[in-house]
């Protein structure tokens, strides 16, 4: 269809710029909702005569699976589309993923809902994480960290939204039959798809060689080099990028361990309800999200190396905190040490697209992105296998509940050491080195 | 590229009060629910 093409989606003259982060913001509110899935876990193992928990838990892991290869496969695709046809695609697939679950519930086959929430929706994801990105830092060369960390901000948002979102439809649709389940997905589908086509509708590319009027190129304001212009097939072959991995997914790795357990191990550590440890995980999604807009806002200012730097160390000196706060019994402390954790995960996540322009320019910075993300899908699997496993053995050891995530948080500090060295060794990229991984 | 008629100005008010009030309604949740989380009285889970 020609209104979804990249040629139609260029912006006519007067067109205001901030117009683009609400889009993008819309999309990624959406589909953010994959972090608040949780909430239908229970009322799913309902759904079935055998449906445990982990069988639930899959339709998740397979979600944020297909995430990370969605965005990796569909790059180039989406950065020769355009972001409107990109984001309808990731409409049809999110929303439609949805609706194939909902027939899940009601024919009782799990297997629809892997098919539907796991992997087309997660397709949808892919698509529309990486979308919207590379669009907005066309948009604002001259603060590209902001600009990203508005439209990530809304996927740190969807899960604040999604989840109590869920349970109040749950609540409406319960029957003597029904869990309400299969209702909620097709209210929900609904309700994203008119938010995602919103975004879709509104967004705009920037004209060729558009500038934000009085702004001239960085090297001409800061001693910072231009950026190359490389693709994403050179770029991957360099060695920054994987420097970039590693930053990406030892800074996510140590995140998402604490976010995963949260509620959990608030409740093991202090001896509060489940109730309260809820609390303290739906806190934390607050700074996740606030995180994502102020780190890397901060980072046009300081540089995204240096703003990892503070990431990785103060990050591993926070993570060192915890164990103390825990021997005093302060949840104040426990709770300011671990929300300022999560903003910096968050940081991390939103930084990282306008780090990756920094080293490869806007080219094709969406596809590279894209590749950069499967490090989030490995340390979706380190972050928490980590936490469980460490804190198992401990209690198996016979150290108390409360005091068995003491180790697996000086181990969190050992990733982010790691994550440190990575950063420190990265450098923007010679043009030796551009002309060479081009040929 | 700058934008002064006053459609073109609601509108950009309308998108982006479209999303900013979906999450504040979200923030607003979660700050509810975190509430007991500072408060004094500390509930002990009972022994499984």
């Amino acid at each position: 269809m020609k209104i979804l093409s990249r040629e139609q989606t260029i912006a006519a003259p007067g067109f205001n710029r901030w117009l683009v982060p609400p889009a993008a913001i819309a999309v990624h509110m959406c589909i953010g909702e994959v972090y608040g899935f949780s909430v239908f876990n229970v009322p799913l193992t309902r759904v079935g005569p055998n449906w445990t928990i982990p069988m639930v838990g899959w339709i998740y892991s397979i979600a944020l699976c297909m995430l990370g290869l969605a965005a990796a496969f569909f790059g180039k695709w989406v950065e020769r589309s355009g972001p409107r046809k990109t984001i309808v695609a990731s409409c049809a697939c999110f929303c439609g993923g949805l609706l194939i679950s909902a027939l899940g519930v009601k024919l009782q086959s799990i297997w629809l809902l892997y098919l539907g929430y796991g992997v087309v929706g997660g397709i949808g994801l892919g698509l529309g994480y990486i979308a919207p990105v590379s669009t907005l830092m066309k948009w604002f060369p001259d603060r590209p960290g902001m600009a990203t960390g508005m439209a990530i901000m809304g996927f740190g948002g969807g899960a604040l939204i999604g989840a109590p979102l869920g349970v109040r439809l749950m609540d409406l649709f319960r029957s003597a039959s029904s869990g309400g389940v299969a209702e909620t997905f097709i209210v929900l589908a609904i309700l994203y798809a008119v938010f995602m086509l919103f975004g879709a509708a509104i967004i705009r590319v920037p004209p060729a060689e558009w500038r934000p009027p009085g702004w001239k190129l960085p090297q001409q304001l800061t001693s910072r080099p231009r950026p190359a212009e490389i693709g994403v097939d050179q770029a991957w072959r360099t060695r920054q990028f994987w420097l970039l991995w590693i930053v990406l997914c030892m800074n996510v790795s140590a995140g998402i361990g604490i976010l995963g357990q949260a509620s959990k191990m608030c409740s093991d550590m202090f001896g509060v309800s489940a109730a309260v440890g809820g609390g303290f995980a739906g806190l934390l999604s607050i700074f996740n999200m606030g995180g994502r807009f102020f780190w890397s806002s901060v980072s046009d200012y300081t540089g995204r190396k240096v703003v990892y730097r503070i990431y990785f160390l103060f990050g591993a000196v926070l993570y060192c905190l915890i164990p103390w706060t825990q021997n005093i019994q302060n949840r104040i402390l426990f709770v300011v040490v671990t929300a300022l954790i999560i903003s910096m995960y968050g940081g991390g996540f939103a930084t990282i697209p306008a780090y990756l322009r920094d080293l490869f320019g806007t080219h094709q910075v969406g596809a590279i992105h894209g590749r950069l993300i499967t490090a989030w899908s490995v340390a979706a699997l380190i972050g928490p296998t980590l936490v469980n496993y460490i804190s198992t053995a401990q209690i198996a050891r016979g150290v108390a509940a409360a005091e068995a995530y003491n180790s697996t948080m000086y181990v969190m500090a050992g990733i982010l050491g790691i994550g440190y060295l990575a950063n420190r060794l990265v450098r923007p990229l010679a043009h030796q080195e551009t002309d060479e991984v081009a040929r | 590229m700058s934008q002064t008629s006053p459609l073109k100005r609601f509108f950009l008010i309308l998108a982006w009060l479209i999303v900013a009030l979906p999450l504040a309604w979200g923030v607003y949740q979660s700050v509810q629910r975190s509430i007991p989380l500072f408060s004094r009285e500390v509930r002990i889970e009972p022994a499984k």
